[in-house]
This record gives structure tokens, sequence and C-alpha cells, in this order.
């Protein structure tokens, strides 16, 4: 049995900052094993930490010393620190100061035995270096030092890709990082889990809260009278507790895999447009993954409905959240507050429609282009013949346009590459017949909406209204959820307004539905299919919802 | 404990002992000479190592009925595999990185095991081989592999310790017991904490005054967290000795294979320009075959005095039956090491320890190399970019042999490596195939019974080499073209076949077309167009750009003057252009048309 006899102070690095928040202000503090505290971000010139993961005997970990000594001798003087973490349970301290003293290890070396360091940041392998920016909420890379080993056993004569180091160069040099996520080579973090302790509700809510997944601990099927600890093999499950049973044959669409989320900006040269996008993908990206574009509501972001991101992308999706410059957040930051709503309301315009459209069909030919980009991140992983289309409100009408509503009798908007479309919160037709816009849509549709949705700014949606979209769908192949009780704000991220409290199965509902659907039209998954179609989907509403199909 | 000891001697004895299973007295040969555990060794071998080593080798049928037992734990069902497959050298003072004989050890390591398995990296194993099983075959069952999978699954369940297997316990220092004679490498070399792969060639002066005939060698490195694999050699001329710290520093730098031939082209790379040993021998050849091989027969038998290898995983293990390899008296050992620097240095200052054989074998073994000269010949000449550049070659056995092992060597780029027997009946035998090649396991594998093959065999080796970037492996970035050579930047390519012969008053026959062989090999080599003409390029001892007649090959002979056109006594590009496009004119020799592959770079 293994006593802690070193009192640990982990503060999280990444992720305890909110996406606002003040940069550097809240730093790590982490105790080293030569007794020293630590902080990463311990004075203003620290730009960033690089945490990398290590073993004691994890030949691949072990040969990079000396890169990672060369990298922080020359990247310290610029304000990046670097940290070394061991996080095997067994790893003991005698252990880690024997390492330091075999590879000459001159960077401070924390012993994470209680994995916290691992968990916070969903470390798996060793090494996995992460390269944590102050103030940023996710690491602005993690992945592989360099492609120095290819594989096991598959090892270059001489790294050709820098990945860490052109992160470090781009964050220096204040730029986008090309590439934020690779795919580590090493060994394996086990996260074991203490029998004894995982009866007991002692996770902490940080642990839980921090990160898109949480992390359910099983207990060890086999508890035996044994003192040694039982190691379990950590599942990642969201929302409700998980279903213990392995390859259940049910369909179900709560259960998500880590992901990665990426900030930058498109620039549009044709239109002298810029677009900001918010990037959520798989942490494994899969080998081939449809892809979601994401269109925010009036005077929102890149950063709207970030749970369905997070969701969908848990699910094996490329989800592509965008930001309309015009129609976003601008229209109402730094404005007095009378101005806002009329600020509000203009800019619900068809001119920022158009612009809506266009940034969507840009957004497309550049996903399109990293595609068959042999240097792009996500080279050759994206199932461009399976696209889904989704937005919220104003992103909805965007939605629409997009999938094939008719304006004056044409569907002058339509981007016939996309393959499904999930508005929240549609909008009838503003002018003209609601039958004629929609009548014709063969596309499948997932239309979303509450008893009380009505337009926040009074116009264009009273929740009757918003139904007037499914109702002029033709069949096949369409849905519609109504949330009883639910507002216009409960499809977003927002905390409750105006206090009312939110009703947490909403969230719940949305995503369950959703994902279904997506796994249904865009991976053409039989059992999600039915899943939909049969009555389980009701099983994740409450009694008054509604789901409708046809 | 008793039994455990069993399980794990037994396992380098099954590798020893079924090979031996042709010649019932070698087994009790082995197990005298090995001096370990005795009364397990002696003990028939009953063993769910040669169960699974069956299951392995006709997957499909034996493992599917193999059902998983409904509860898998450590100490029931993981612990022996552990001990069986993976704790030979993953324990405590072996090159594993880390041990695996605790469940804590095991259990922390559970997912990347569970990798590399799947990955087919560990345990080290490349052939995949269906219709031959092979003795030393290391790989888990399919039934192994499940139940690792299912154990995991379970969530590493410790389970009754009063079930588990004793620990094994490992001999001491000599896997193979006391050895006859244990030498030290000359000097000693530090292995640097990082950088490209290390490549060096140490002598084991040995100054024996008579000859040996060697059963088995065994190595311990000193450096074993950067050892990666050794090949060694006979040096019958004690002609590494003299190049030894060259460079001021112990070892021959390089991956010289040749150096056992005196060959010195990486050891000075000052000499390369003018060719080095391996072309001064070209100078002297002769352009008529001659009977018995002359000169080519002795390098070839140089080139071929191979004393086996040091891959990890690897157990070190007799010859089968009363074979041993010749050891002549005087000679040297050359160890070929190839180092991954690990992240710290270490020094390397090896031991060998030789097992000898009382008296001298009653069949020797014979080394068939296709193609020979590890591919010198074979048009080994790859363009860059290639992703598939296919080399064949072949040699029909004039007498009826036993195979008794087989196994491969090329470079970084070569990616498929085969040798099938077509028999003279027409049906075919795959002997080795790997679809993988990994320059760091470079393995021997020997057959579980030798294998016939009747004379009139023909032996076809196939190789296939990725020169594109897609191959990680690739030595160059963006890719160059690879030809043959000695460097890791270069290529080389063939399998190698001991045999012995049925009857072995016939072996001479088999000598002497391997001898022919290996001659034709090298005068293909001059036939090819370009390949000639870079080789006629490198004779230009004094670097004038042009063929003096010191400097031609004797093969040119009277027609030197022929191809001189402006009469100054030595062949200018132009010229030795006209002698390249004659001599693959009149050769129209087989390999031909791969010798012509068309290279980027000119």
């Amino acid at each position: 049995m293994i006593r802690f006899t070193i009192s640990m102070t982990v503060f999280l690095l990444c992720g305890v900052f909110a996406w606002a928040g003040a940069a550097g202000q809240e730093l790590g503090k982490l105790s080293t094993i030569d007794g020293q505290t630590y902080q990463p971000f311990g004075s203003k010139q620290n730009i960033a930490a690089v945490v990398v993961f290590v073993s004691p005997d994890c030949p691949i970990a072990n040969a990079y010393h000396p890169e990672l000594k060369r990298l922080e001798k020359e990247y310290r003087k610029q304000g990046i620190s670097f940290v070394l973490v061991h996080s095997n349970v067994s790893t003991t301290l005698q252990q880690a100061k024997d390492h330091v003293q075999q590879f000459s290890i001159d960077l401070p070396v924390v012993l994470d035995q209680k994995q916290k360091l691992a968990k916070q940041l969903e470390a798996k392998t060793t090494p996995e270096a992460f390269l944590c920016v102050a103030g940023q909420e996710h690491p602005a890379y993690r992945g592989k030092i360099d492609n120095l080993y290819e594989s096991y056993g598959k090892k270059r004569p001489q790294a050709t890709k820098h990945y860490l180091e052109d992160a470090i160069q781009s964050v220096l040099q204040q730029q986008e990082v090309v590439v934020p996520l690779t795919k580590p080579v090493g060994c394996f973090i086990e996260y074991p889990v203490e029998v004894e302790e995982a009866e007991e509700p002692t996770p902490s809510a940080s642990d839980r809260n921090s990160t898109s997944t949480n992390v359910e601990e099983v207990p060890g099927a086999f508890a035996t009278q044994s003192p040694l600890r039982t190691y379990v093999t950590v599942t990642v499950v969201t929302g409700t507790a998980g279903n213990q049973q392995e390859q259940s044959t049910e369909y179900d669409p709560t259960s998500v895999k880590p992901i990665v989320e990426k900030e930058l900006q498109l620039d549009d040269t044709t239109r002298k447009r810029t677009v900001p996008i918010r990037i959520y993908a798989p942490r494994d990206l899969p080998e081939s993954m449809p892809v979601i574009i994401l269109s925010h509501g009036l005077g929102g972001s890149r950063r709207g409905c970030s749970y369905l991101g997070e969701q969908w992308a848990g699910r094996g999706y490329l989800v592509v959240a965008l930001q309309h410059i015009g129609s976003d957040e601008s229209i109402w930051k730094n404005k007095p507050r009378l101005q806002i709503m009329s600020a509000v309301k203009a800019a619900a315009s068809n001119e920022n429609l158009v612009l809506r459209v266009e940034d969507v069909k840009f957004a497309l030919d550049q996903i399109t282009e990293w595609n068959q980009d042999e240097m792009h991140w996500l080279h050759g992983h994206l199932d461009l013949d399976n696209i889904g289309m989704s937005g919220h409100s104003f992103g909805a009408v965007t939605t629409q346009a997009i999938c094939g509503q008719k304006y004056f009798g044409k569907a002058r908007y339509e981007d016939t590459r996309f393959t499904a479309a999930l508005p929240l919160s549609p909008s009838k037709a503003r002018v003209g017949s609601t039958a004629a816009a929609f009548g014709a849509i063969e596309m499948p549709w997932l239309s979303m909406t509450g008893t009380e949705d009505s337009s926040p700014i009074g116009a264009g949606g009273d929740p009757e209204s918003r139904r007037e979209v499914y109702a002029n769908l033709p069949n096949g192949d369409k849905y519609e959820l109504v949330l009883d009780k639910a507002q216009h704000y409960a499809f977003g991220d927002e905390a409750a307004r105006q206090g009312m409290p939110r009703n947490p199965n909403h969230h719940k509902a949305i995503r369950s539905l959703s994902t279904a659907f997506w796994d249904a039209y865009l991976k053409h998954d039989k059992s999600a299919k039915e899943w939909l179609q049969s009555d389980n989907a009701k099983q994740v509403l409450e009694t008054d919802d509604q789901w409708l199909k046809k | 404990m008793k039994k455990n000891i069993r399980s794990v001697v037994g396992y380098w004895l099954v590798a020893t002992a079924s090979v031996a299973a042709f010649s019932p007295v070698s087994l009790a040969q082995v197990s005298s000479s090995t001096n370990t555990s005795s009364d397990a060794s002696l003990e028939p071998i009953k063993l769910n190592l040669t169960k699974s080593s069956l299951a392995t080798a006709t997957n499909s049928e034996a493992s599917t009925e193999e059902a998983l037992p409904a509860s898998v734990t450590f100490h029931a069902d993981i612990a022996p595999i552990m001990y069986d497959k993976c704790a030979g050298c993953h324990r405590p003072g072996q090159v594993g990185p880390f041990p695996l004989l605790e469940y804590q050890q095991v259990a922390e390591r559970a997912s990347t095991i569970q990798a590399v398995i799947e990955d087919q990296y560990m345990p080290p194993w490349k052939v995949v081989n269906h219709n031959l099983e092979f003795a030393n075959d290391r790989r888990l069952s399919e039934h192994e592999k499940k139940l690792i999978d299912r154990w995991i699954e379970l969530g590493k369940p410790v389970g009754d310790a009063a079930k588990a297997p004793a620990k094994p316990e490992f001999p001491d220092k000599w896997i193979l017991g006391e050895p006859d004679l244990v030498v030290r490498m000359q000097g000693k070399f530090e292995v640097p904490a990082s950088g490209p792969d290390v490549y060096r060639s140490f002598v084991f002066p040995l100054d024996l005054p008579e000859e040996k005939w060697v059963k088995a060698v065994e190595l311990r490195p000193a450096a074993r967290s950067s050892v990666h694999h050794a090949l060694f050699f006979v040096d019958t001329a004690k002609a590494a000795r003299q190049q030894d710290g060259a460079d001021g520093v112990a070892g021959i730098k390089g991956m010289s294979f040749l150096a056992v031939g005196g060959d010195t082209e990486e050891a000075k790379p000052t000499q390369s320009s003018s060719g080095g040993g391996w072309l001064n021998r070209l100078r002297n050849l002769a352009p008529t075959r001659r009977a018995n091989g002359g000169r080519f027969g002795q390098l070839d038998q140089a080139l071929s005095r191979g004393l086996g290898g040091y891959v990890p995983g690897a157990m070190p293990s007799l010859l089968p039956g009363d074979l041993a390899l010749h050891l002549p008296a005087g000679s040297d050992i050359v160890m070929q090491t190839h180092f991954h620097p690990s992240g710290k240095p270490e020094v390397e200052e090896a031991e060998l320890a030789l097992y000898f054989s009382e008296k001298p074998p009653t069949q020797l073994l014979v080394p068939v190399q296709v193609p020979a000269m590890f591919g010198f010949g074979a048009g080994i000449n790859v363009p860059a970019g290639e992703r598939n550049f296919l080399v064949e070659d072949q040699f029909e056995l004039p007498i009826a042999v036993e195979a008794i092992s087989v196994g491969g060597h090329a470079h970084y780029i070569c990616r498929e490596m085969s040798m099938v027997a077509r028999l003279p009946d027409g049906e075919s035998l795959d002997l080795m195939e790997i679809v993988d090649w990994d320059l760091d396991w470079q393995d021997r594998y020997y057959f579980k019974q030798p294998v016939k093959l009747p004379a009139g065999t023909v032996l076809q080796t196939r190789l296939v080499y990725d020169n594109s970037a897609d191959n990680a492996e690739n030595p160059h970035q963006p890719p160059q073209p690879i030809r043959w050579g000695r460097q890791s930047t270069d290529e080389m390519g063939s399998v190698t076949l001991h045999v012995v012969a049925d009857n072995e008053r016939q072996r001479p026959q088999l000598e002497s077309a391997l001898s022919s062989y290996f001659r034709e090999t090298v005068v293909n080599r001059f036939r090819g167009g370009n390949g000639m003409l870079k080789l006629l390029q490198q004779l230009d001892s004094d670097g004038d750009g042009k063929l003096q007649r010191s400097e031609a090959p004797p093969m040119l002979g009277k027609n030197f003057a022929l191809f001189d056109t402006d009469r100054d006594g030595s062949l200018d590009p132009t010229e030795l252009k006209n002698v390249a496009e004659v001599a693959s004119r009149l050769g129209l020799g087989r390999r031909q048309a791969q010798d012509n592959v068309p290279e980027e770079n000119q």
C-alpha cells in the first residue's frame, strides 16, 4: 500500500481561467520533488508553461530529456517555463530523484501521485506535452514533442516536425498555433481507482466540472479483501452515471470521448472579411469524421452553444462554430445600455443574413482545403460527404437558408454540400408563405424549440410561429422537439436569465436527440436511427415535452 | 517454485530442443552443456508454451476453440504469460526498460502492454509465415492476447495469490550456463545521450591457438538501455583489429558489414573517393570465371561468416544437433552494434560468452544468401519517392538440403522481405515472410522442423523498398535516390537460409554453385548501365576524373585501348560512358532493367 508522503499542492494550470478572465492572476503553484514551490506563472514574464508528463522508465519519454533540456534553455528567457510531471501512481519520490540524477535533469520535477494534474489535463501518455498559455482555458498545444517517433519502433533519423517548439514560437509571436494537437507515442498513464475511495462520493467538484467531460470512476469489479490497489481503466462518460455494462448493444447518445478546442480566425480575402471560428474536435482524431457548422444567434459569438460543440465533437464530429461579424457580440459590447436593443434589432437584417450565409460557405471551403492540405493537422480526417448545419435563433435562420429554405420561390442561399439541418429556435418565413418556403425540402431536418421560445427582441418569433417550420416540412426524415416551458435561452449556454432557473433536463434532451440525429444522418448509424424513431428517444424527455417525427 | 523454473527455463530449451528434434541425441547434449537446473531441462517439456506456439501458427483453428475463463486474474492467467513471454527481458538487469514480474508492474503498464502487442511491436517477432512453425516463436497466442484484453476489461483483478505460479528464477549471469570462453571487447565506447542512432563495430580479440567450433554466442552488453542489436562476424584476417580506434574511439565507425573483409570505406571516409578496400578487390577482379571462386570465394566466405546476432527478446540458444560454426585459429570476432541513444550517456564494454562444441560437426551449416553479397548486384537502386521498388533474385539448389533457419538483412527503407522455395514438383513453400521489415529486429528464425528441400528447388527472394516521404524511417527527407551501400543511409537486402546438405559429401557442389552465383552477382553489377558507369568512376583513385590504365579493372584488359579513343592513356567520362554502354548492350544481364532505373539526380 502506498502512502502519499509528499504533500502536493497542485493548482490547476490550464482550465482555471475563464475565457475573459484576467490573465495571469491565479497561477499554478506546484511542489517539486526537491521540496521547492514552483510557480510556472510566477512572474509577469511567464507567458506560458510547458507541462510534460514523463515516467522513470518509459524509453520514449526518457529519450526526450536532452531535447527538453534544449527547449527549456532556449525558451526560458522568453517567458516559457517548463515542468516535468510524474503521474504514475507507483512512482516514488526516490525514483523521481534517481531519475533526475540518471538523466541529468535540471527542469523542475513534480510528483503527481494522486494524478490531479494528469486528470486535469487529461494526460494519457508519457511523454505528452501541454503548452498552457497564461489566461487561456485550454492548452494551446497538446501532444508529441516532435515527430521523432512515428509509432512504436518506428523512429525517424531526426525529427522533421517540431510540434511543441513550433507552438511555443507561435505563442511568443502571438499567432495561432497551426497544429494544436497531435497524438503522442509512448507509454500510457494508467488511472487506478482505489476501491475504498471510489465508493465514497469524494471527487471534488473542480475535477468533475473543469472540462467538457467528466471522469467517471468505475469501482473495481473485483473488490477483493486484498490490500492491493485494484486498477481500473477509467472510462469517460458524461452526464448520467456510467452504464457499467461493457459493450451494451443499446444505442446510447450520451457517451462522449475527450475533445480539444481551438480558436482561430479565417481571413476571406475575397470579401475582405474575417471569420473568427472555434473548433471542437475529438482529442483522438477518428479516421474520418463528418463536419458540423454551428452558427450563433444575434449578438452571440463563436463560443455560443459550446455545450453542443463539446457534445458533438465528443461523439466524433468536427464542429466548427463561426462568429459572424456584424451580427455578433460586437453589436452590443461597449454600447450604452439603452442603445443595445435598437442595435440588436438593426443587426437582424437581410444584409447580415447574406453575410452569414457567405461566412458558412467560405468556412466550408476552408475546411475542404484543410482536408486536402497535407500539412494541416486535420488533413484527411474529414468526411466531407456528410456535413451538418446547425445554429440557434439567427443561426437557425442561417441554417434554414443554407439548407434549402425558399425565398420568393427560390432557394437562393442553398449550399448543396450540406447533408442535414438542425435549427434551434427556427423562424418561419418572414415574407410569403411558410409552406412555399419549406414545402420542398428533402434533406433531414430536426427542428428544436420550446413552448416559451419567444423572441427576445420581439421580432420574428413566437413559440407557435417557430413550430410552423416543422409543420410545413414535407414528410421523410423530419423531426421536431418541443421542450415544455423552455425559453429561448434554454438552447444557449448562458446561465438562466432574469432569475428563471434552468431546467437541467433541457440540455440533456437537446444533446441526446441532436447527437442521435447526426449519428443517424451524418454517420448513417442504423441503431441511432432506430433509437430516434422508437420510443427510446422519449426516455430522455420529460412528460410534457413533445417529440414528433414524419 | 519448481514448476516455474521449468516453465521459464523450458522456454529457451524448447527453442533449442524442438529444432534438435531430428536428432534425439542432441537434446541430451544441449541439456548437459547448459549447466542450468538440470532436473528441469531433462524432463520432457510439456508446457503450455508448446501449445501456444502451435496456437499461433495455426491461430484461426486453435484459438477460437479455447474459451476464455469466466474470471481472468493476474495470478491465475496473466502472470504465466508475463513470465513466459515477457520477463526474459523485462526483469531487473536485463534489456527490457522495466520489469514485468509483479502485479503492480504489469497493472500500471497494462494499456501500454496491450498497445505494443496489438501493434506487433512486442514481443519482437517479424515473420508472419502461415505454413511453417518456428521453434523460437515468441509471439503471444490469440488466446493469450484475449486473456490480457479481458483482464483489462475486468479492471485488472489481482486474483488469488495461491494460484500464482512462483516467480521464475533466471540464471544469474549467462543464460546458457558456464561458457567455454568469455571475451571482453577491446576498449570502451561512450554512447551519447541523444542524437541519431549509432552504428559501430567492436573487436573481440580471441587469439585462439587452434580452430574451434561454436555452438552459441551470448552477449552481455554494458550499455543496456542503448544497445539495440548486435551482429557477430568472424574476422579471419584480423583486419578489423587494425581499424579499431582509427577515429580515436574504440571500435569502427558505421554500418560496415564488410569490415571483416578488410574493407575500410566507412572507417576512413577520406578514402571513400578512391573506393576503399571493397573497390580494391574489384580492381583485381579477373574477367573470366574461375572454377572455384578465387577471391570471390574468399570474400564470400568472409561476408557470410556470421556467428549470429543479439536481438533483445531473442534468447541465446545452442545450434541444434551437432551443428557448430567454424572459428578458425587466430581469428577475431567483430560485433556490429546498433545503439539507440537513450537520453542518458552510457558506456559500452560488452562481454561475449562462447560455447564450443567438443568436435567438428558431422554436417556443415551452409549459408545460402539470396541475393548474394547482401544484394550488391541485385539492382538495389531506388528512385526518390518510389513506394514499391521491387528487387527479386533466385538461386537454384544443386543438391537436396535441410533448411535449419532463416533470417534477413536490409536497412531502413526495405518494407517487405520474403523467401519462397519453388519445389521441383511445382509446389511452393514460404520460408520467410516479413511484411513490415524493421532493421531493429534482425532475428534468425529457426524452423521447428528442418525443412526438406530437394535438389532443383529454386529459392526466390523478394524485397520491396519504400523510398517515399511517407516512410518515416526514410533516412532522407526529402527522399533521395538510394543505392546499394554499407552506410546506414544506403540500402542492402538479402535473405539467408542456413542449410545442411542431405548428403554431406555433396556439400562442395552447393558451395561451388554459391560461388558461381556470387561471382555472377558481381559481373551483373558490372553489366548494368548506370551502375557500371558509377563503379568505373569510383575506380578513379587519383580523382582526376579519368581512369588510367593502372586504375582500370582487369576485365577491360586489351579493350582499354579500344575505348581510349583519344589515345591519351586514360578513359575520360565520355569514354567511360561508352564502356558502360557497350557493356550493358553486350551483357543483357537479367537484372539489367533494374540497374537502368533512371536516377532523378542525374
